[in-house]
């Protein structure tokens, strides 16, 4: 037995010796192997499984933070500074405090957005096709500020494989909206397989033209949580726009004054 | 006797006869008459539209304003504009110079949003310039004009309220928007633009005044003490402002103010003559040759209903002709005396036309003819109410080709039946 074994074996080597193209078959065979084995645990999860992990680092019960807008287009390129204070998934204040909006203020309660200016008797109440309009002629418009809790809640989503994003390896995910008054009817998501942090998303409209690009390329680590710092935006339908959101300061998870959320403190 | 003599007694002895060819000469020459004087108040709107409210003769913008026009580009503006009116008003041949702020924003009153087009103007600058433009528009001068005053050298219909005060934020605005809009004089709106440091500003205006524009095209506008735009567009600070529209002393010194305010200005700013750049001169261009086809095709139906009237009534004449041809007359005189009858009725009735014409006209150059409802949701730099204006040179003109037209009408016919035999001529039916 151990002899056969042993015939069998020589045999074996003397085929690998002899032909160059058994030895060539052999080993792409083994490497396809390997790379199946390797990317088996990427295919572990589903797409909804991935969004949960996402979402772990995106959802908060608070945050408040500090940061700039660097708004370019055809016109040049002008920053805006903010402190953003937000509570849980549907409350949100953003006060601009760079000197040309200096005291501006933007109200999202739900998918309600409440403008106040300083210099204006009455509070805007954007609704509807208003809401499609940009933020201080950003790429970033009011709608992007609203939406439900979680993606999940609006969106199907399809694991459609993994590529590599900036020297990253992540999931590609196409989320298809589930009802016909989602912002965004299709995004198409790279998330990190590692850390699942998201690494880029497109957005297109139903028909499939591409409307947004997002690409997230700074993170910092707060807590368990890893939140993305530096966004940057790019609007296809405008000329030569590009947004730069990036946030010099975060707090998660602290205490906020929900009074700080309603139209009375807005005008106040 | 004379044969002009024999040709009145014959116009006069068939009066019907006379009276039928020419009420149809008449109405054919009042018709064109007031095609024409139409057509003319429709070119003269126009013109009027674009000098007052749009290029003045000659606009200076900043170079790449108008690239961007429609993003409301308030940052691409005209800086140290006082000083550049200075400059400007100091060559001879610039009469005046207007500063104008011109932005787009935004109303969002009862949840939905409305666009407006404001023009920020030095509303005492505009009377004074306009009432030296346009004397016969003016009131007498007062030491401080009001809205009426304002309203009638814009050619504005007035709806109430007071010029808004420059050191308030207070607009007039149009009344078809405050209708839109559920609001009126002593209301507050609130305006959002974007500024020219290109940040979202938005105020709270009151509204002083309602006016009527008298094109459709304008009637989303608010105007507003220039002061007050430039700092609600943040433009204060470098003395900005996004038009100068500047008038020479008249319509045909256009091309020499324009190469003198070049010379002035160089590069730095676009001066554009309203003939060459202004869209609406190369509308009226247009809109002129159009006319001048209408006007063309009008005068061709009048000269056939001339020219039928007229040989109708030499062929029904036949046996009359082969009668005064029996009796002796020759056939250069029987020509001669149709064409003098002919002459005769064409003057009487050409004149009679004329004169109709300018009745109508005169009245109608003061009244307007009113296209309010028939312009109901069609925005155009066309007045809603246009003013027919008599031309002397087309009204002389019409009256001649109203003459010659019957003449020449009645000439062929009648040679045609002088030639023929005098036998053959009593046997026509």
């Amino acid at each position: 037995m151990a002899h056969r074994r042993r015939q069998s074996t020589a045999r074996l080597a003397d085929v690998w010796r002899a032909s160059p193209r058994a030895r060539r078959l052999l080993a792409g065979a083994t490497g396809a192997l390997a790379a199946l084995l390797a990317a088996a645990p990427l295919f572990a999860l589903t797409g909804d499984e991935i969004v949960r992990r996402m979402e772990r680092h995106e959802r908060h019960e608070s945050v408040v933070s500090t940061g700039s807008m660097q708004i370019t287009d055809r016109f040049g390129t002008r920053t805006k500074t903010f402190i953003s204070t937000a509570l849980g998934d549907d409350r949100s204040l953003l006060e601009f405090t760079n000197p040309e909006e200096a005291g501006q203020k933007v109200l999202r309660l739900d998918d309600e957005i409440y403008l106040y200016f300083p210099d204006s008797e009455d509070v805007i109440h954007l609704q509807g096709a208003a809401l499609r309009e940009s933020v201080l002629g950003s790429d970033f418009s009011y709608e992007d500020m609203t939406g439900s809790s979680s993606r999940l809640d609006d969106y199907e989503v399809t694991l459609e494989g993994t590529e590599e994003i900036d020297g990253h390896e992540t999931y590609r995910l196409r989320l298809t909206a589930k009802r016909r008054d989602v912002v965004y009817p299709i995004q198409v998501a790279w998330v990190d397989s590692e850390r699942f942090v998201t690494r880029r998303v497109e957005l297109f409209s139903r028909r499939g033209r591409p409307l947004k690009r997002l690409a997230l390329t700074e993170f910092l680590e707060v807590g368990e949580k890893v939140i993305a710092v530096r966004l940057e935006m790019s609007d296809f339908m405008k000329k030569d726009s590009l947004t730069v959101f990036t946030i010099d300061a975060i707090a998660v998870d602290d205490p906020v004054d929900e009074n700080l959320f309603s139209l009375e403190e807005l005008t106040f | 006797m004379k044969l002009w003599q024999i040709a009145l007694r014959n116009v006069a002895r068939n009066k019907r006869r006379s009276l039928l060819s020419g009420t149809a000469i008449a109405v054919a020459t009042l018709a064109v008459v007031l095609l024409f004087a139409l057509l003319a108040g429709m070119l003269g709107d126009s013109v009027s539209i674009a000098l007052t409210y749009d290029t003045g003769h000659v606009r200076v913008r900043h170079p790449e304003f108008d690239r961007y026009e429609t993003l409301s580009p308030v940052h691409l503006a005209v800086e140290d504009a006082q000083v550049v009116q200075e400059r400007l008003a100091a060559l001879p041949e610039v009469t005046s110079v207007l500063p104008r702020v011109r932005f787009g924003g935004a109303i969002y009153r009862e949840e939905e949003n409305h666009a407006v087009f404001g023009i920020g103007v030095d509303f005492g600058r505009e009377i004074e310039v306009a009432a030296r433009r346009m004397p016969h528009l003016a009131a007498e001068q007062r030491a401080s004009p009001g809205l009426g005053d304002f309203a009638r050298v814009w050619r504005l219909d007035l709806f109430g309220g007071s010029l808004p005060d420059p050191a308030a934020r207070e607009l007039v605005m149009s009344k078809t928007l405050a209708e839109e809009l559920g609001v009126t004089v002593g209301d507050k709106l609130t305006i959002l633009t974007r500024t020219a440091v290109m940040s979202t500003q938005a105020w709270t205006f009151r509204v002083s005044g309602l006016v009527g524009f008298p094109v459709s095209g304008l009637s989303r506008v608010v105007l507003l003490p220039i002061g007050v735009a430039q700092r609600f567009l943040q433009l204060d600070a470098d003395d900005a402002v996004t038009d100068l529209l500047l008038y020479a002393e008249g319509d045909d010194l256009v091309a020499p103010m324009a190469a003198a305010v070049r010379a002035e200005l160089g590069d730095r700013l676009a001066v554009q003559p309203w003939t060459e750049e202004s869209p609406i001169y190369g509308l009226i261009e247009m809109a002129a040759r159009i006319y001048d086809v209408i006007a063309l095709v009008f005068f061709l139906l009048a000269t056939t209903v001339i020219v039928n009237t007229t040989m109708m009534v030499v062929y029904e004449r036949m046996r009359e002709i082969g009668t005064i041809a029996a009796l002796g007359m020759t056939g250069a005189q029987i020509t001669r005396l149709f064409f003098l009858e002919a002459l005769f009725i064409g003057v009487a009735a050409a004149l009679v036309g004329v004169g109709l014409g300018i009745a109508l006209v005169v009245p109608l150059s003061q009244v307007g003819i009113d296209y309010s409802e028939a312009m109901e949701g069609v925005e155009l730099n066309m007045s809603n109410v246009i003013y027919p204006q008599l031309n002397l040179r087309s009204t002389v003109l019409v009256l001649c080709y109203s003459v010659a037209v019957t003449a020449a009408a009645s000439f062929w016919p009648t040679r045609r039946a002088a030639r023929l035999h005098p036998v053959t001529a009593l046997r026509a039916t």
